[in-house]
């Protein structure tokens, strides 16, 4: 066998409602000894289960129906092995490891993290328990744990969240497997932890020669890290190329509509996203013929007759299961470049300003003690000062901890600030009483997050989106009222038909956009959205995108958009500013930001951010950066960020820097400008 | 951890300082005269005006207070009315009975229902799990001292294996001190047993699910280790909870079980002070009882640290 690991037609059966679905349907794959392979995919596209049914490790209602793999240097095949079987359990673990996703629910919080380093050790390499320890402590050491030895019999509750992911990374790499699986293992961090661990994962991998397979749905980390990539779509996977092929020259009209889909870190500004229209079918419901059809904008009649298409090698090791052939496929390309007429929506910023915020400050006080006495305070967002001009969005970025969300709450007055002023529409309602405040209400309003808990279930779409409405007296009778839901349905794309329903029934797309509509309903001048796509796939995310670019142009709605995305903030805002800490390091124009950044910080995230393109990223200028946030309540003294800036002087210990004018609208927070 | 103990001990003997006022108001707040209850009704005026003296009775109550917690952390709980013997004497011959049932039960009821607990969990859906579930199901309904009546008319009366009362010590003679104690023992452990075993199921079932589980069997451990190191030691946390609220329910329970299968403990003797109304017994039982939960609360949490270091660093 030439390769080290090899999959084989694997399908996997969930048993839901009285039937099967299959949510894996036929995928081959293989591996090559100290390769580095990425796997993207939508969520349900499964990419995970493909992985863990591998390794045998799908629990009920799951189960294996077919398939077989072959792992280098073991006879037969492996699914043959039952899953509790001594041969899967050397497998598990010591041939092939994994990390999850969530590095906070990942490891046993009753154990201490030694012990669940070292119980694998032991296991696998036949190590005493002196002998494990010191090698449970090297690899605490090698992904750069501090004080290992002394670190050693802590909990995970102890750590950060990027902590863990490295302490995860330890424990499958102390039993040196020849493969490591990497399921999304660092989705929920930030961006410069991402960037560290995935550097850490590619250094260790080349140094031991162990081969890496990266499941994401993040293209750019791909782009940057894998070798030869995977694309899978609704249990298939439809295409499969080196790196370069898949960006160049991708030949699934799934892949290249995904890669028109996503904003990129370097697009030009008036790029237009083009999203795929509709949603990956429900693995239940998945029609005979190809997957991608209702949403492809290439198919022909043929595809419908043709059945599933199968997997072609179009030239050597680049393979695609479409059923047209490349002439058609050109052609196709052709036309829809053609019928791109689709323009960025003007819209109009005026002179006037929406929102001034001045001084403002936030501070959460520490009780402690059985008298719970006052100790401190966090200061979570201190001297926050910009300006919001009407029809302007405005991009709100930093690492989780910054203080993003505080300061949308102290804008929404859902808080009270400690001080400073926020004037909206020429009047500050910093310190106004919520009777006060009752009339500012209908003019602002917010997008949230997640799209599964912010809207309420036991309420229809109609009611939540025709609530402020009635709140706010908007509306003479039910005539109007039905009329205005009705409307504002179909402002954002959704069938006035489906206001019966209640949130569960709507894809998460479809959530967000009643979200928009709950937003935009009492016709507010200023609207805040928070993270409003992060939770959305892919392929919806432009959707969303382009109806928020949509709905401003029309109606010349302020944004302050916040999101930790910094490609999709720059694709939608027009000025960004950037938080460290709880205070702004940096503000300016967009591309002014992005072509020429000046504050160290904001140079650090944005080479952290990995760009959907291999030949760009192999050209990238890369900053590396030390460490981890601190924790808000051990903020650094004098510049906040200077214990992992590059440029630390003496005097950045000390002193805090101000937010200064450095050129034009150009503002930062750095003494390196002064 | 021992900041952490030494201060909820600190909190135990402030909550059984306030049990003590709670007892002794409550106490003095019942009508009728003590002095009656303790001489009878045909008492002469200056026995009465003596004992009524000697009681304190003519003093604020809360001097009396002071005095009775004072002779209490001396040991001293006065006479009992009804048997004219120290309080405390009483108490020293009956709690042991009543301790050594409890804790018998409530060491058997613990591993044997976290065990049945876990085998359901495991093998869910599975025969074995059936079973467990439906005789849990069907335990936690039913009355002890109801499962205790079946068991005299079934094993004392129709088939006369086992004697119908009394209580013999181990060390006296231990065969007959089985043959007495299985029947109360069983119906005081059964409850113990169903309620933690539904506990640790339900636990166990969802510990499983967690995705530590899924870390710990991608890194191929056995699956024994894999129930009984990673999974249990967190299904226990919530289990834990259950101990100290069963150990209460016992030292209620035994009074059952001591007044059905006629056992001389406290229980007992407790039912017979209140009905006689023997206050110094009745106040006496009341704090012990108090402190026995206490205690028990107390042990309930250092065991939770133990468990669940969580609790340990907040």
């Amino acid at each position: 066998m030439e390769n080290l690991l090899e999959i084989k037609d694997i399908q996997t059966c969930f048993h839901m409602d009285g039937r099967d679905v299959r949510s894996v349907d036929g995928v081959s794959m293989y591996l090559k000894r100290g390769e580095i392979v990425g796997i993207v995919g939508e969520s349900g596209s499964g990419k995970s289960v493909t992985m863990l049914s591998m390794l045998q490790l799908i629990s009920s209602p799951g189960r294996i129906v077919g398939g077989e793999v072959y792992l280098e240097g073991i006879e037969g095949n492996l699914l043959d092995y039952k899953a509790g079987s001594e041969m899967m359990r050397t497998v598990r673990g010591g041939r092939i490891s994994m990390i999850f996703q969530e590095p906070m629910t990942s490891l046993n919080p009753v154990l201490t993290i030694g012990y669940q380093i070292q119980e694998n050790i032991m296991l696998h390499l036949g190590l005493g328990k002196e002998d494990s320890r010191k090698r449970a402590v090297e690899m605490l050491k090698m992904v750069n744990i501090p004080d290992a030895e002394e670190r050693f019999d802590y909990y995970p509750q102890q750590f950060s969240g990027g902590m863990r992911q490295r302490i995860m990374i330890a424990m499958a790499m102390s039993s040196n497997p020849d493969v490591l699986i990497a399921d999304e293992a660092t989705t929920a961090l930030d961006v410069t932890t991402q960037e560290q661990l995935l550097e850490m994962i590619r250094d260790v991998a080349k140094k031991t020669n162990t081969a890496v397979v990266i499941v994401t749905h993040n293209l750019g980390i791909v782009a940057r890290y894998a070798e030869r990539i995977y694309v899978m779509y609704s249990g298939s996977v439809v295409e499969m190329s080196d790196t370069r092929r898949i960006f160049h020259n991708p030949q699934h009209p799934y892949t290249r509509s995904l890669l028109r889909a996503i904003p990129r870190l370097d697009d030009p500004k008036d790029r237009v996203l083009i999203p795929i229209n509709g949603l990956p079918p429900n693995p239940a419901e998945r029609p005979e013929y190809c997957p991608f059809y209702e949403r492809c904008e290439y198919r022909m009649d043929r595809c419908i007759k043709n059945g599933k298409p199968v997997l072609k090698e179009l030239e050597k090791g680049h393979i695609s299961s479409c059923c047209l052939t490349a002439s058609e496929l050109a052609q196709k390309e052709e036309e829809i470049r053609n019928k791109e007429s689709l323009k960025a929506p003007k819209k109009q910023i005026q002179e006037e300003l929406c929102l001034e915020v001045k001084d403002v400050r936030k501070y959460f006080a520490i009780y402690e003690g059985a008298l719970r006495k006052k100790v401190g305070d966090i200061k979570a967002i201190e001297d926050i000062s910009f300006q919001l001009r009407k029809g302007e969005t405005l991009g709100i970025v930093g690492e989780s901890g910054c203080g993003k969300t505080t300061l949308a709450r102290c804008i929404m007055r859902v808080y009270q600030p400690e001080g400073g002023q926020i004037i909206f529409h020429g009047e500050d309602i910093a310190s106004y009483k919520d009777r006060q405040l009752k009339p500012f209400r209908p003019q602002m309003s917010m997008i949230f997050q997640d799209p599964f808990s912010s809207l309420d279930p036991r309420q229809t779409a109609g009611s939540v989106v025709g609530e402020s409405l009635l709140v706010h007296k908007l509306v003479k009778d039910r005539k109007e009222y039905d009329a205005r839901v009705d409307e504002l349905f179909r402002i954002v794309g959704l069938d006035p038909a489906l206001k019966d329903r209640v949130a569960h029934e709507f894809s998460g797309g479809q959530r967000q956009r009643i979200g928009i509509a709950r937003a935009i309903s009492s016709n507010p001048s200023m609207i805040i959205c928070d993270e409003p796509i992060s939770a959305l796939d892919v392929s919806i995310q432009a959707q969303i995108i382009n109806l928020l670019e949509e709905l401003q142009a029309k109606l010349g709605i302020s944004y302050l958009f916040i999101a930790h995305d910094l490609a999709v903030v720059k694709h939608i805002s027009d000025r960004v500013l950037v938080m460290y800490l709880g205070k702004i390091v940096e503000i300016a124009d967009c591309l002014d930001l992005y072509e020429h950044t000046l504050h160290p910080y904001t140079k650090a995230l944005l080479s952290a951010v990995p760009v959907a393109d291999p030949d760009v990223e192999a050209n990238r200028e890369r900053i590396a950066i030390q460490g981890e946030v601190p924790s808000i309540r051990k903020r650094p003294d004098g510049c906040p960020f200077h214990n992992r800036c590059p440029h630390a002087m003496e005097r950045c210990k000390k002193e805090v820097p101000k937010l200064k004018t450095v050129k034009g609208n150009h503002q930062a927070a750095c003494f390196l400008y002064e | 951890m021992g900041k952490y103990v030494t201060k909820r001990v600190g909190q135990m003997i402030v909550i059984l300082f306030l049990i003590s006022i709670f007892i002794f108001l409550l106490i003095s707040f019942i009508p009728g005269d003590p002095v009656y209850a303790m001489l009878g009704e045909e008492v002469s005026a200056e026995t009465y005006e003596r004992v009524y003296q000697e009681l304190n009775l003519d003093k604020p109550v809360v001097y009396r207070y002071f005095v009775w917690l004072g002779n209490a952390l001396r040991g001293d709980f006065g006479q009992s009315t009804q048997f004219h013997r120290p309080t405390v004497e009483l108490l020293m011959e009956r709690m042991p009975v009543t301790l050594y049932f409890t804790f018998l039960s409530f060491f058997i009821s613990i591993p044997v229902g976290v065990l049945l607990g876990v085998l359901s969990a495991v093998y869910r859906g599975k025969p074995i799990d059936t079973v467990v579930t439906l005789l849990a199901n069907i335990t936690a309904c039913l009355p002890q001292f109801w499962i205790g009546i079946l068991l005299l008319y079934v094993f004392a009366m129709k088939w006369s294996l086992l004697p119908s009362f009394g209580f013999t010590w181990p060390w006296e003679d231990f065969g007959n001190s089985v043959r007495t104690t299985i029947m109360p023992l069983f119906c005081l452990a059964i409850g113990g047993i169903a309620s933690i075993a539904r506990q640790t199921r339900s636990s166990m079932l969802e510990v499983i699910r967690q995705d530590y589980i899924r870390t710990a069997r991608s890194k191929g451990l056995k699956e024994r280790k894999i129930i009984f190191i990673h999974a249990l030691k967190n299904a226990l946390i919530p289990v834990i909870t259950l101990f100290g609220m069963r150990l209460g329910l016992l030292v209620g329970g035994s009074m059952f079980m001591e007044t059905v299968f006629a056992i001389p403990g406290m229980g007992s003797l407790f039912v017979k002070a209140i009905t006689s109304r023997d206050i110094p017994v009745v106040q006496a039982c009341v704090l012990v009882t108090a402190l026995i939960s206490c205690m028990v609360n107390l042990i309930t949490d250092i065991l939770y640290a133990v468990v669940d270091p969580r609790i340990k660093y907040e």
